[in-house]
């Protein structure tokens, strides 16, 4: 009889307890009041190094909206202080949990440090640090208040953008977490590279990548060179052209195995990398395209692409080596193999000097229905 | 009288298991990879971590020799015979603080993980309930009760380690290498600071005499301490290959921080979903030190009732976690009751054996 009672009273206790604790399951949320911030951007002024345009994109709900995105701007210092005063003009309350994509414009980028910048968007275990990347050549403003009327709301066009371009081979994605790994890793031998995008008429394109020493930028590669390093670091599989008097080839890897070696040799920093490439061609047209059923038509044609691809590789490593920017991580396996070396030099002045030898192997696995 | 209440309250070895895992798993593994890799282990935090398991192991074997030498009483009926009425109250007195402590910590610091990633808005206090009140439910319950909830909870929250393999894909090995390049002492330091995310062990020396089958408890708690050290080295493992060193020290969390890159289209921040399954774990952590003080309180006390020791112990540990400040002052405290466990467990079995033996040689 007592043991039910008090029975009864722990149960009575608890439910009471549960009902307190679950005050939120009548609390709304009326979407039409959220604004949530897809995409933002900053951008430079060019008369204060310590200011900043910073603009945000958040979808518009509500059904007789004449815009399909809300794009508020403002200048200031700070990420945070740009997000206050987007909650006191915009109307809404605004949140940053489903962040996708954050565009910088190139001067922002060159002006340097990124992570500090970005504090507010790492300290906030809300914010999306899988938030993708971007660098932008013209304004993030002018690309985020363009309405690109045959293509989806901005936010989810350059996440598409980044993402099936992923998918391709054709970009590698660079998202706020795997930059702030990246960029701490400067000194431990291995830089970002962030890809960067150009306003066309009525579209984005992917226009190479922004080269970064910490989280500064410090020069770019082309479209033809952000392609190579692709291949090169195995973090993508773009097509290749090979032009042979008036043949032209479309090469797309099928498989990258590639092996980066540290070693010293004489005093000098020495890496040799070896590049396996299995690849599909995809076009193979002019007078004087070879027959790619003829064995010796095709190994000729692999050992030249080879030759190509080899000269291109170290002509992109070369530029990497120039603006001492080392997104391939060499000194990183170069510390792994020779850490008290490592330990002992600075890395930044032996990068540069550093003798890259490169050896391609093309094996052409398909060429299609096609002779 | 006692005994025969014991044996109705009696837990199996194979239960040992899970008891130890679950209480030695609750905190400490959130910081454990910035902590090892702070104290001097750098990316080799994972060889502190190994060492850490080794010392742990070395202390259940102590422990449950002095245990096995006194099968029906636990540390506070034996302290007194062998080291006499006062320093055997005194001993008792502050094993009972030490485990007030380690269950007012564990549980706020929980408190704090939580209000930082999900409950930003909930007080302090009532995230301390959280913990709490299923933990005196559970000890009023009695220790059968505690050992199957102890079991079940490892068993439905082992899957959470599978949540790691995607930032672990995400990582890069070279973040780890070179392998074996910190020196042996800060490899020893490493170990030693782990020491709040080992503890746990040494609740053997209370829950000694309710085990069935007394021959396996050495095996028993080496499998429990093992599947600890197993969860703990792939987590550091991950978060090695994850992190850029020059970051960890950044990382208040590494363990939540390497969930943050596990996003779904129809799930985003699984860390908070992690999170409430933690907070099970969390609850056997603190309810096995509640049970340890409140036990404590009724041998030492001479209590009539265990019930009203636990309800006792209740405002005391919730008003003791709420004396630190803020999340710095709880990291430090936490550190401290950490350390304290790792001597305890060491020095309460060697000076009690070596008293005992003392005594023995003496008569002789």
């Amino acid at each position: 009889m007592r043991t039910s009672r008090m029975r009864f009273i722990t149960l009575n206790i608890f439910l009471i307890l549960t009902a307190l604790l679950q005050v939120g399951c009548w609390d709304t949320a009326i979407i039409e009041e959220k604004g949530f911030i897809l995409s933002a951007g900053i951008d430079a002024i060019e008369d204060d190094p310590e200011m900043y345009i910073f603009t945000m994109t958040a979808p518009v709900f509500v059904e007789l909206a004449t815009k399909r995105v809300e794009v508020l701007s403002t200048r200031a210092h700070s990420p945070l202080e740009a997000f206050v005063f987007f909650n006191k003009v915009g109307g809404r309350l605004y949140f940053a949990d489903l962040f996708q994509v954050l565009l910088i414009n190139e001067d922002v980028a060159i002006r340097g440090s990124l992570l500090t910048k970005f504090d507010f968007v790492y300290r906030d275990p809300k914010v999306s640090s899988l938030a993708y990347l971007l660098v932008s050549q013209g304004t993030a403003k002018e690309i985020l208040d363009t309405d690109f009327q045959d293509k989806n709301r901005i936010a989810i066009y350059l996440t598409n953008l980044i993402e099936e371009g992923a998918v391709g081979g054709l970009v590698h994605p660079v998202n706020l977490q795997s930059f702030r790994q990246a960029a701490m890793d400067s000194v431990h031998g291995r830089d970002p590279i962030v890809p960067m995008v150009r306003k066309l008429e009525n579209s984005i394109h992917i226009d190479g990548a922004a080269l970064f020493r910490g989280d500064t930028m410090v020069g770019k590669i082309n479209e033809n060179e952000y392609t190579h390093f692709l291949i090169l670091s195995g973090k993508g599989f773009p097509t290749v052209f090979y032009h042979r008097g008036e043949a032209t080839y479309g090469l797309r890897p099928q498989s990258i195995r590639n092996s980066i070696t540290p070693r010293i040799m004489d005093g000098n920093i020495v890496f040799d990398i070896k590049v396996n490439l299995a690849v599909n061609v995809d076009q193979s047209f002019g007078n004087t395209a070879s027959d790619l059923s003829n064995q010796k038509h095709k190994e000729n044609l692999e050992a030249e692409v080879a030759e190509f691809l080899k000269g291109e590789f170290l002509k992109t490593t070369k530029k990497l080596q120039e603006f001492n920017s080392d997104p391939l991580g060499l000194g990183k396996r170069f510390r792994a193999k020779y850490y008290r070396v490592f330990s002992e030099i600075d890395w930044r002045e032996y990068y540069p000097h550093a003798e890259i030898n490169i050896d391609v192997k093309v094996k052409f696995i398909s060429h299609g229905i096609i002779k | 009288m006692i005994q025969q209440q014991q044996k109705q309250h009696q837990i199996t070895s194979f239960q040992l298991i899970f008891i130890v895992a679950g209480i030695q798993i609750g905190v400490g593994i959130l910081s454990l990879y910035r902590v090892t890799f702070e104290a001097g282990a750098g990316t080799d935090a994972w060889m502190g971590v190994l060492l850490a398991w080794f010392i742990a192991q070395i202390a259940i074997f102590l422990i449950v020799h002095l245990c096995s030498i006194f099968p029906e009483d636990s540390l506070i009926d034996y302290s007194s015979k062998i080291l006499g009425r006062v320093l055997g109250w005194l001993l008792s007195f502050t094993v009972l603080g030490y485990f007030l402590g380690a269950a007012a910590i564990i549980s706020r610091t929980f408190a704090e993980v939580l209000q930082v990633w999900t409950l930003q808005k909930t007080p302090i206090p009532v995230l301390i309930s959280l913990t709490l009140i299923p933990s005196l439910y559970l000890i009023l319950l009695g220790i059968k009760a505690f050992a199957r909830f102890a079991m079940v909870i490892l068993l439905l929250t082992w899957w959470l380690l599978l949540t790691l393999v995607i930032p672990l894909k995400q990582g890069d090995i070279l973040n780890m290498l070179p392998i074996g390049h910190a020196p042996l002492p800060g490899i020893i330091s490493a170990a030693l600071a782990t020491s709040l995310a080992m503890i746990g062990y040494e609740l053997i020396l209370l829950f000694y005499p309710f085990i069935d089958r007394k021959r396996d408890v050495l095996l028993s708690a080496s499998i429990g301490n093992g599947l600890t050290g197993l969860a703990y080295i792939f987590n550091v493992v991950t978060a090695a290959i994850f992190f850029s060193p020059a970051d960890v020290p950044n990382q208040m969390w590494p363990s939540l921080q390497l969930l943050k890159v596990i996003q779904f289209s129809f799930l985003q921040r699984v860390e908070s979903i992690v999170l409430s399954f933690w907070l099970l774990l969390v609850v056997v952590t603190v309810a096995g030190y509640y049970w340890a003080s409140a036990f404590s309180l009724y041998k030492l006390i001479n209590m009539k009732s265990f019930k009203l020791s636990a309800v006792v112990m209740a405002p005391i540990i919730f008003i003791v976690s709420l004396l630190p400040r803020d999340i710095n002052q709880v990291t430090d405290i936490g550190d401290k009751i950490g350390t304290a466990g790792l001597i305890l467990s060491f020095s309460i079995p060697i000076l009690l054996l070596t008293v005992r033996y003392l005594k023995k040689w003496r008569s002789k």
